[in-house]
């Protein structure tokens, strides 16, 4: 019986192994990629409006407020209207996506942590 | 070795502490290998159905009823394993006129006996059908709240009442 129970055993942590690292592989690959996407977006939405010299709008802030009060929406009007919508959403998307799943795995990182300890302990420990 | 309850351990493993199904495993290897052993009388055999059974139990621990305990529910995945093994052993030899029947046969007494537990008194019932899920004696007492005894009067009796029944059906 004590052999049947080893063998149940590691038939049980080998399934579990396999598992847990491909899960793991997943998550890190699937983390990685959306912020590095997120990332690349920003990159891009800030050459094109270097590019396009979106940014110079901007240089308002730099005189007096009463100028910046009056000139303030028109401004923000500009810049919405120059700006790549569909690269900005895509950006936000993607980083959404990135935080999600990056708080999920913080939020599960003891029950992970807690599978690799006891996977250790009967692979290694033994 | 503290002893924990199902309900315990099932929490430890779904938080990620798996060496606690260690506990699962040593509390109920004899029992379904003797309940498997029953049926299926080579032991290699046995041996695959139990350990595919711990480890389909381990894959739905996930979706396990804190509530209700683990023990029915791995007896439970035993038959379901126990059924495929006998649909893959028929799938190995040539489908014949005998196997089919044999099926039939046996489907049908299944049924007749199905029946005749439904006719036997409540409690006889009960314990008549805890017995054929593979429980003890001891652990139906403890379910059914009756001394030991007691328990094995009730089950002789409707066992006895079974027989009766099946012998006058076949009559």
């Amino acid at each position: 019986m004590k052999q049947l129970e080893k063998k149940i055993l590691k038939k049980i942590y080998f399934f579990e192994t396999q598992q847990t690292f491909l899960q793991l592989f997943l998550r890190i690959l699937a983390m990685v990629s959306f912020f590095l996407a997120g990332i690349i977006w920003i990159y891009y939405i800030v050459q094109e409006l270097i590019y396009q010299q979106t940014l110079d709008i901007f240089e308002i802030f730099r005189e007096d407020l009463m100028i910046i009060r009056e000139n303030f929406w028109e401004v923000i009007g500009i810049f919405t209207e120059e700006s790549p919508i569909l690269e900005i959403m895509l950006a936000i998307g993607t980083l959404v996506i990135s935080v999600y799943l990056i708080v999920k795995f913080i939020v599960n990182f003891v029950k992970i942590k807690n599978k690799l300890n006891s996977l250790i302990k009967f692979w290694f420990a033994r | 070795m503290k002893s924990l309850s199902d309900k315990e351990i099932i929490i430890k493993i779904k938080k990620g502490e798996i060496d606690y199904f260690t506990y699962i495993v040593k509390k109920y290897t004899r029992q379904i290998y003797n309940f498997t052993f029953k049926k299926i009388k080579n032991r290699e055999d046995v041996e695959d159905i139990v350990q595919i059974s711990f480890l389909q139990l381990y894959k739905s621990v996930g979706r396990l009823d804190l509530e209700k305990p683990v023990l029915p529910y791995l007896f439970q995945i035993v038959r379901n394993e126990m059924k495929m093994f006998w649909r893959r052993q028929k799938a190995t030899v040539s489908l014949d006129e005998k196997i089919a029947t044999d099926e039939k046969e046996e489907n049908l007494e299944k049924e007749i006996v199905e029946k005749q537990i439904e006719k036997l008194p409540k409690e006889q019932k009960k314990a008549v059908k805890l017995v054929s899920q593979g429980y003890s004696y001891k652990e139906i007492a403890k379910f059914l709240n009756k001394p030991l005894n007691t328990i094995r009067t009730i089950i002789r009796r409707g066992r006895l009442k079974l027989i009766k029944s099946k012998k006058n059906e076949t009559a």
